[in-house]
């Protein structure tokens, strides 16, 4: 015993892939029936296999929608977000937003990490809607959503929030998203912001930070 | 000649080349890398003898043999690796995971290790030495080591073995005499070489794989530790945690994996538990289920 020695022509088959291409090996509806399958190898292969078929259609993206609390498996779960990230298409957007109003925080960090992982001009559009929200709680995962995108309208987007939100936290939220990213052009709603709650002192302090980090000091 | 501007490809074609490299190898490049980039792109396009972009990816995509994308991704992999690199998570092997692993295996049982972006074979050669001399049980298993790399070339260099000082440099002399040979004539022409003995060559069993191709990860399973070291640093986000999700279907429950010491799997993915041993933290695949 001790380290197997190989022998010639033993060892691992890792298959040639002849068009150096990735998950066309598996057809959509195979990948579709195999989400359902009873071993949760198979349903996050299939997952993995919609993930990388372009846009597989709608379809399997409410059939992956489906398996994201319908599936008792982590791993499933995780290889769904994946792959709806990974589809990236305005309907895969659409199908993870609202999982942002569920209880399970864990869930609805990775659907916030998925919209943050598809490019900023396909998540956007999906999170924008919730800051018009009533549940400020939904509107405060939207800005921290679309905190996380690389775009250009990102500022005024969390500008506006400062601006208008009448809920302070949904403010707060804005205020710690532009801080992260340093917007010193937010500087004038950070101080609309402090005005508008003038007796609250966590805003004074949270503006106050951002503003000394737009500063440099 | 190649078509490239002086101050290189236009941001268009470099994006279209970055989402076409990004999407069949699961290799990230930015605007950061675009010195690295450009330079090799346009040595490929004047060796294939294409002038433009366009017809550059054409190749890419359509030549049969996909001998041109392998020739690209290898040049634009970094493999400057060395022996007993971050040896703390070497010891941290044989000082605490594999005991755990054996806890509850027969002796006898197979015990499979995969380094995962081996490069020039440095990593599986030192874990393959690390387990004869310091692993009081390595003759109870079958201990199997896998070891694989996106680029063809460093794996011909990996399985023959033979290495400088530079890449010797952090093994200690008893080692490096009882494990390496001298090399003599033209391969050590240009300074001194040594070459790993054939009961370690034959000891690593060595693959090419793009771990971003599912079907090719396939082929690894039941794998109880996987070494992924300063590899996933290529990728983007979503590529990093559709690469934590192969990992994960490649390990075997209660399997470990080792990312190298800047990377943090909890950045990557929440399937893994963090697990804290005295020389190194390593993320566990939990027994059954997921971490979250």
């Amino acid at each position: 015993m001790g380290l197997v020695r190989k022998k010639p022509g033993t060892g691992i088959a890792v298959p040639h892939v002849d068009d150096h291409g990735m998950g066309a090996s598996v057809g959509t509806a195979d990948a579709l029936a195999g989400l359902g399958d009873a071993d949760p190898a198979v349903r996050r292969q299939a997952a993995h296999a919609l993930g990388q078929a372009g846009d597989p259609g709608p379809a399997a993206i409410a059939a992956l929608a489906g398996r994201i609390e319908g599936d008792g498996d982590p791993g499933v779960r995780e290889a769904v977000l994946t792959a709806l990230a990974r589809i990236a298409s305005p309907a895969a957007a659409a199908a993870l937003v609202p999982f942002l109003d569920r209880e399970d925080a864990a869930l609805r960090n990775a659907v916030l990490e998925s919209l943050q992982q598809m490019p900023a001009g396909v998540a956007a559009p999906a999170l924008l809607p919730l800051l018009d929200h009533s549940d400020p709680d939904l509107r405060i995962f939207a800005v921290q959503g679309l905190g996380g995108l690389v775009h250009p309208d990102r500022a005024a987007w969390l500008a506006a929030v400062m601006e208008h939100d009448a809920d302070v936290n949904v403010g707060l939220a804005a205020v710690e998203a532009l801080a992260e990213a340093g917007s010193p052009e937010a500087l004038s709603s950070l101080e609309r912001l402090a005005r508008r709650f003038p007796g609250d002192p966590f805003v004074a302090f949270a503006v106050d930070t951002a503003r000394s980090s737009f500063r440099g000091g | 000649m190649a078509d490239i501007p002086a101050e290189g490809l236009p941001p268009a074609d470099y994006a279209a080349l970055c989402d076409f490299l990004r999407a069949r190898t699961g290799l990230s490049f930015t605007e950061a890398k675009r010195y690295f980039v450009d330079r090799r792109i346009a040595a490929r396009m004047a060796a294939v003898g294409v002038a433009t972009l366009r017809d550059y990816l054409n190749v890419l995509r359509f030549q049969a043999s996909g001998e041109e994308l392998q020739r690209l991704v290898n040049l634009m992999t970094v493999n400057e690796t060395y022996f007993f690199r971050e040896k703390y998570q070497l010891d941290c092997l044989v000082r605490s995971v594999l005991d755990e692993l054996a806890r509850n295996r027969r002796p006898g049982s197979r015990l499979r290790i995969w380094s995962a972006g081996c490069a020039t074979g440095e990593e599986p050669y030192s874990i393959a030495i690390m387990l004869l001399e310091q692993w009081s049980r390595v003759d109870e298993y079958e201990i199997e080591i896998l070891a694989s790399d996106i680029d063809s070339a460093v794996l011909e260099r990996a399985r023959e073995g033979i290495y400088d000082e530079r890449a010797l440099q952090g093994l200690p002399a008893h080692l490096r005499s009882k494990y390496f040979q001298p090399v003599r004539g033209a391969l050590a022409a240009d300074g001194a070489r040594w070459r790993i003995i054939e009961e370690l060559r034959e000891s690593v069993d060595f693959s090419l794989v793009n771990i971003a191709d599912p079907r090719q990860v396939q082929a690894f399973r039941g794998i109880d530790v996987i070494f992924c070291r300063n590899l996933l640093i290529y990728f983007d986000d979503l590529g990093r945690r559709e690469a934590a999700g192969m990992f994960y279907d490649a390990l075997a429950p209660n399997g470990f994996i080792c990312l190298g010491h800047s990377e943090s799997m909890s950045r990557m993915s929440s399937l893994f538990v963090p697990r804290r041993f005295p020389d190194a933290i390593l993320y566990q695949k939990p027994a059954e289920g997921g971490a979250s």
